[in-house]
């Protein structure tokens, strides 16, 4: 075979497995790893050179089949069929034989050689148990390759192999085995076969596949098979054979054939497997009988989460400052630099601003994956689920939808936006990510010490701002179960999870797991960030005010403030703003708390011409002996500011994780505004009626 | 000496009898429906190892649980059950596999 050509070198696998270690193994260390995102599942493709042949690796999402039932299974399924991978490399795990076996009865039908790696066969030993390669490779015809792939033994076997393959030209010689279906569904697969070859646009399809997919009664086989051409003597006879062999089992074809391919399965995985001695302890069983225990469940679960929250915020902390600090410098450089102006004001005020405000969570984000990676791929995330889902699905939430919710409080609603990834359901991902941002997050806690501090005595602040905590999670919580049953009703989802054993993940894929969400999350919000934050700067800049002598500096920030179109659409939104209770001012805050929220407490400061950086202390005093504001009037704003819309970096985060969908956008940011002025409108006219704390 | 013994024991027995009355109480649809047709649904079993013998729900779901294992006369070993609404947890075909409620409620076991 000549060097030039690649080999298409597809892995698939069951899921938690240890398929995308041995990816990762097979591409080795420091080259980058393209990312193709699909809808809702990204497919990983690498091109690596070894002795002198290139091999193109693709790493297929986990699944447990190829029919078309999950979006892993059909992206799987349909880059199979349609890329034409030159090669699979179907990674088994060697403890649980008959299960992924059966991926391989449907991977077969295929028609592509198949090279098998039977991966954790440390973890079959500590079982007591061998698999016997050479039987298996007699027996299923296609090269068999033991690896352990956390401890990298047996990668370099997978690539020896392949060379080997591809230079000998084995690959097409290779006569897989298949699953014999018996006499009685064969004789009907071959009266198919016969109307299924004789169509033309069917004929790049494996034809003996795809008459027993249509057997199966597999939805997209038949949606092809119906646009074809003669594709209704196909259906007919389709039909014929369905309602025969249906009467000849006396039970449901599909299940009859899945019961064949699982007898293949376990006929196989007996002669393979030979014990050798009786097993010792399993561990996954000791940790699991404390994980999973009625009564230890769920106060472990809180410590996890609280283990996740601390390493995050600790670790990054640091990180965060640094960058803060490079910005700042940063833009002292630029504004030193650049003359005096507009561009500089944009480049210093607006770019810099914006780049520092995505990069300034990036180390906040990369722990957070690091930390949710670890408990991940160690199994312990499905435990947790499990644990949660009693009292979340009650919500109409989903078991996962925890772990964004803590990382929100008190934390940043970016990464827990980005957590929802980990939940597989669209609509239980969707629910999540909405009620999300109502939490208290890191930037509204300055905002909630102003105001409390500003009206209430020491005594009763603690008090004030643990019910606000109460009352996000009411919130978020009431919410979700609004949206479960409104706009985003649907079946509640069925929990059905595999509790994978225990094990400890390697350093190396935790890494390159955290780096691709991280860098993930650069890529895609990032732009939408910096675009935004420079429209913003706009509004707040333009148009200048005319400069005044007699102005102090801070003085002249306000009028440039109150004269800039951000300005001018607090002044026109004062009579929305009116009912309840805040004036022109305080709307203009809340619309500079788009872009960061934080930023409520600093545009306060301007407005009360105290200067850019706000001291709170007498920020706090000019509020308290502002006769506009009231006790009543300081808990509206709050509750406005709990509900309206999220900062710009959630918003946009939110935009792009849900496939950019315009209608789930319009939802947050129409639905959650109105949502914030009838909440805090009830607030203040029910506080109004009843004389409390005008 | 006896008189106590006596009374610890009338203790213990009440005890026992109502730890039982209340054990039960939640199989007791289980009990009843295994005496009858030797079959029961996965939400009402009590742990220990039994067959698959089918499943009552959507296409979609019934689907899945099949490739994951539970097609009939397999031996499905109910390692815990939580009861009125709570989950399940399975072992089958070698994995261990957690349902809620809701699934669970849709399966239908055989006595082995």
């Amino acid at each position: 075979m000549a060097t030039e050509k690649i080999i298409q070198v597809a892995i698939a696998g069951n899921p938690n497995i240890g398929k995308s270690t041995i990816f990762n193994a097979l591409t080795g260390s420091n080259q980058h790893v393209g990312n193709y995102p699909g809808i809702t599942v990204e497919k990983k493709e690498f091109l690596r050179k070894y002795k002198d042949i290139e091999i193109n690796f693709i790493d297929l999402p986990g699944v447990y089949s190829l029919s078309a039932y999950s979006d892993d299974e059909v992206v799987a399924r349909n880059f199979l069929l349609e890329n034409k991978a030159d090669v699979v490399v179907n990674v088994i795990d060697a403890s649980n034989l008959e299960r992924n076996l059966y991926l391989f009865t449907q991977i077969t039908e295929l028609n592509i050689p198949i090279i098998i790696v039977l991966n954790m066969s440390d973890v079959l030993k500590s079982q007591g148990k061998i698999a016997d390669t050479k039987k298996m490779e007699a027996l299923l015809g296609v090269p068999v390759v033991n690896t352990v792939a956390n401890k990298a033994i047996g990668i370099d076997e997978i690539l020896d192999c392949l060379v080997n393959y591809s230079k000998n030209g084995k690959f097409k010689s290779q006569t897989r085995a298949k699953v014999d279906y018996g006499e009685d569904i064969k004789t009907e697969l071959d009266k198919i076969d016969a109307f299924v070859l004789k169509s033309k646009d069917l004929s790049k399809f494996p034809s003996c596949w795809l008459s027993i997919k249509l057997l199966d009664n597999d939805p997209l086989a038949l949606n092809i098979v119906s646009k074809a051409d003669k594709g209704s003597d196909i259906l007919k006879q389709l039909k014929q054979s369905g309602s025969h062999l249906k009467e000849h089992f006396g039970a449901k074809l599909e299940t009859e054939l899945t019961n064949r391919r699982y007898g293949f399965a376990n006929s196989v995985a007996k002669t393979v497997i030979k014990k050798v001695y009786n097993q010792k302890i399993d561990i996954s069983e000791i940790i699991d009988a404390f994980t999973l225990n009625k009564y230890l469940g769920i106060p472990l679960f809180a410590l996890v989460m609280n283990i996740i929250f601390k390493f995050t915020f600790l670790f990054s902390i640091p990180f965060v400052k640094i960058f803060g600090l490079f910005f700042n410098k940063f833009g002292q450089l630029a504004s030193a630099l650049l003359p005096p102006g507009p561009i500089k004001s944009l480049v210093v005020d607006g770019i810099i601003g914006g780049v520092g405000g995505v990069l300034g969570f990036f180390p906040l984000v990369l722990f957070m994956f690091l930390a949710i990676a670890f408990f991940e791929d160690s199994g312990y995330m499905a435990r947790a689920a499990f644990v949660m889902d009693k009292t979340m699905s009650k919500f109409g939430l989903h078991g996962k939808s925890f772990l964004p919710l803590m990382l929100s409080t008190n934390g940043c609603a970016v990464p827990g936006i980005l957590a929802t990834r980990t939940l597989d359901s669209k609509r239980d991902r969707l629910i999540t990510m909405f009620v999300v941002p109502f939490m208290i997050c890191g930037a509204k806690l300055p905002v909630f010490a102003l105001i409390i501090g500003a009206f209430f005595s020491a005594k009763y602040q603690t008090g004030i701002m643990f019910i606000m905590y109460i009352l996000s999670i009411l919130i978020a919580l009431v919410v979700a179960k609004l949206l479960s049953r409104t706009v985003l009703n649907g079946d509640d989802s069925h929990f059905v999870m595999e509790l994978p054993p225990y094990h400890l993940p390697t350093l190396r894929g935790l890494f390159l797991k955290m780096w691709e969400r991280g860098w993930s999350y650069v890529r895609k919000a990032g732009t939408i960030i910096v675009l935004i934050s420079i429209i913003v700067w706009f509004a707040f800049e333009y148009p200048k005010s005319p400069v005044n002598e007699n102005l102090s500096q801070s003085e002249q920030a306000a009028a440039q403030l109150k004269h800039s179109f951000a300005g001018r659409a607090g002044k026109y939104l004062e009579p929305v703003f009116k009912p309840i209770g805040m004036d022109g001012n305080r709307a203009i805050a809340l619309l500079a708390g788009l872009a960061a929220k934080e930023v409520i407490v600093s545009t306060l400061g301007t407005i009360y011409a105290i200067g850019g950086n706000a001291n709170s202390q007498s920020l706090r005093e000019n509020i308290a002996s502002d006769k506009d504001w009231s006790s009543l009037k300081g808990i509206t704003f709050l509750i406005f500011c709990l509900i309206y819309l999220p900062c710009i970096a959630s918003v946009s985060v939110f935009f792009k994780e849900t496939g950019s969908s315009l209608k789930w956008l319009t939802l947050l940011v129409v639905g959650g505004t109105i949502f914030a002025w009838i909440a805090s409108f009830i607030v203040f006219q029910l506080g109004t009626f009843l004389n409390l704390g005008v | 000496m006896n008189f106590i013994k006596s009374i610890t024991k009338q203790i213990y027995d009440h005890l026992h009898k109502h730890w039982v009355k209340t054990h039960f109480q939640k199989f007791k649809l289980f009990n009843k429906r295994l005496s009858y047709n030797r079959m029961a649904k996965l939400s009402d079993v009590v742990p220990g190892s039994y067959k698959f013998s089918a499943i009552y729900c959507e296409d979609k779901l019934a689907r899945r649980l099949l490739e994951m294992g539970f097609v009939p006369n397999e031996e499905v070993i109910v390692i815990e059950n939580r009861g009125r609404k709570g989950s399940v947890m399975v072992k089958i075909k070698g994995s261990k596999i957690a349902l809620n409620h809701r699934v669970a409620d849709k399966i239908l076991l055989k006595r082995k």
